[in-house]
């Protein structure tokens, strides 16, 4: 089978053909023995699969809020300006203080821009417009696994585009 | 094509999810359990059916929850809000897929915890349409091909095939799901799709389909 035909009737099972495709396609399968055996696959493939209700976990909603609570208090405190840096003794509040400053200025140094909440941000794709270090965050948390996947459907795309491109140019039909 | 999300979501309720995300972005942590009701739901069934174990996906989901709830200040309302979510929860997921391979491949252990957990735990069913015993026996035989080669797919690729075969999101959802491109969507769905109708026709003992490329 053709490419571009598994990827049309692969369209055509998602819901992503248009009706005029639609109609074409399901012309050619009366037409096209062959085509018509490979839908009969797809279809039975893609019918084998029938979804399976997933009950929600008792308490489930309160975990996650009991969660959300614990990480609001702990972020609190951290944030908190009751530390005991006026409590402590001159030296140590000056000590404290050019540590503060010289770690802001490392921080500046090194990165600005960067994701502003750890833990958060690389498994979040940047969305359109990050910078490249939301790139290098977002790279760096995510294995070989997922580079290698990106690299695979970026030569898909350029493939099919390539494919189409000629296609269209040698036969005067738009897809 | 029955759809698991709200396409079209009346803007009502957008507006009480950003409303709710303002809130908590402005510090009303108790804001969020609007958020949670009103998507606990949707995100567990997406966490079972990405990762096939319902207590890894009770725990991602909730991991999730909490990934959003750190995030709630970042969140920029270009999309909607349950895009939003999934998003977090399909990445979290992905990870957890990919860790789990690594780990696999690096112990060389033997079946995953959803393979040793057997039909119980596939979030999915196998077709009902057997019409008698033997059609049954090979319906389950296709079913369970099927499950091995879904476990097999590269987590990319997976997720595409849960977001659209289960989730019922269109490529273009898809795509901002996943921050993908609406090409890489379909390519993925292809290649996933190629490997199970392989796995389903191995069952069957037909010989797999030529590819004659294009």
């Amino acid at each position: 089978m053709e490419r571009d035909d598994e990827r049309r009737l692969t369209r055509l099972l998602a819901g992503e053909l248009d009706a005029g495709e639609a109609r074409r396609l399901r012309r050619r399968l009366a037409e096209e023995p062959e085509l018509a055996a490979a839908w009969v696959r797809l279809q039975g493939a893609w019918r084998s699969l029938a979804p399976r209700p997933v009950p929600l976990p008792p308490g489930f909603a309160g975990r996650v809020m009991a969660q959300v609570r614990d990480e609001a208090g702990d972020g609190a405190r951290r944030a908190s300006p009751r530390f005991a840096l006026w409590r402590a003794p001159l030296a140590a509040r000056a000590a404290g203080a050019a540590a503060l400053v010289a770690g802001l200025g490392l921080g500046a140094a090194l990165g600005a821009g960067l994701a502003s909440a750890p833990g958060v941000a690389p498994d979040v794709a940047p969305a359109a417009g990050a910078d490249l270090g939301d790139y290098a965050d977002y790279y760096a948390a995510n294995d070989a696994g997922s580079l290698a996947e990106d690299y695979v459907d970026a030569l898909a795309s350029f493939a099919e585009t390539n494919g189409r491109t000629n296609v269209q140019a040698g036969t005067g039909e738009g897809s | 094509m029955a759809t698991g999300v709200e396409e079209n979501a009346p803007p009502a309720a957008e507006q009480v999810d950003r409303a709710a995300l303002r809130r908590v972005a402005g510090g009303d942590v108790e804001a969020f359990a609007v958020l949670v009701e009103r998507h606990q739901e949707r995100l567990v069934r997406l966490c079972t059916r990405l990762l096939g174990d319902r207590e890894e996906a009770r725990d991602a989901a909730q991991e999730a929850f909490l990934k959003a709830f750190r995030a709630a200040g970042e969140y920029q309302p270009r999309g909607q809000v349950y895009t939003w979510l999934y998003r977090i929860a399909v990445n979290h997921c992905l990870n957890r897929l990919r860790r789990r391979r690594v780990v696999r491949f690096l112990s060389l252990s033997g079946p995953t915890r959803e393979e040793a957990a057997g039909d119980e735990a596939a979030p999915f069913d196998p077709a009902g349409d057997a019409a008698g015993p033997l059609d049954e026996l090979v319906s389950r035989r296709r079913w369970q091909r099927a499950r091995k080669a879904i476990e097999a797919l590269p987590p990319g690729q997976r997720a595409v095939l849960v977001l659209a075969r289960f989730e019922g999101l269109s490529y273009k959802q898809i795509a901002e799901v996943l921050a993908v491109s609406v090409g890489a969507v379909e390519s993925r769905l292809v290649r996933a799709m190629r490997s199970l109708t392989a796995a389903i026709d191995d069952a069957d003992g037909a010989p797999q389909a030529q590819e004659t490329g294009g």
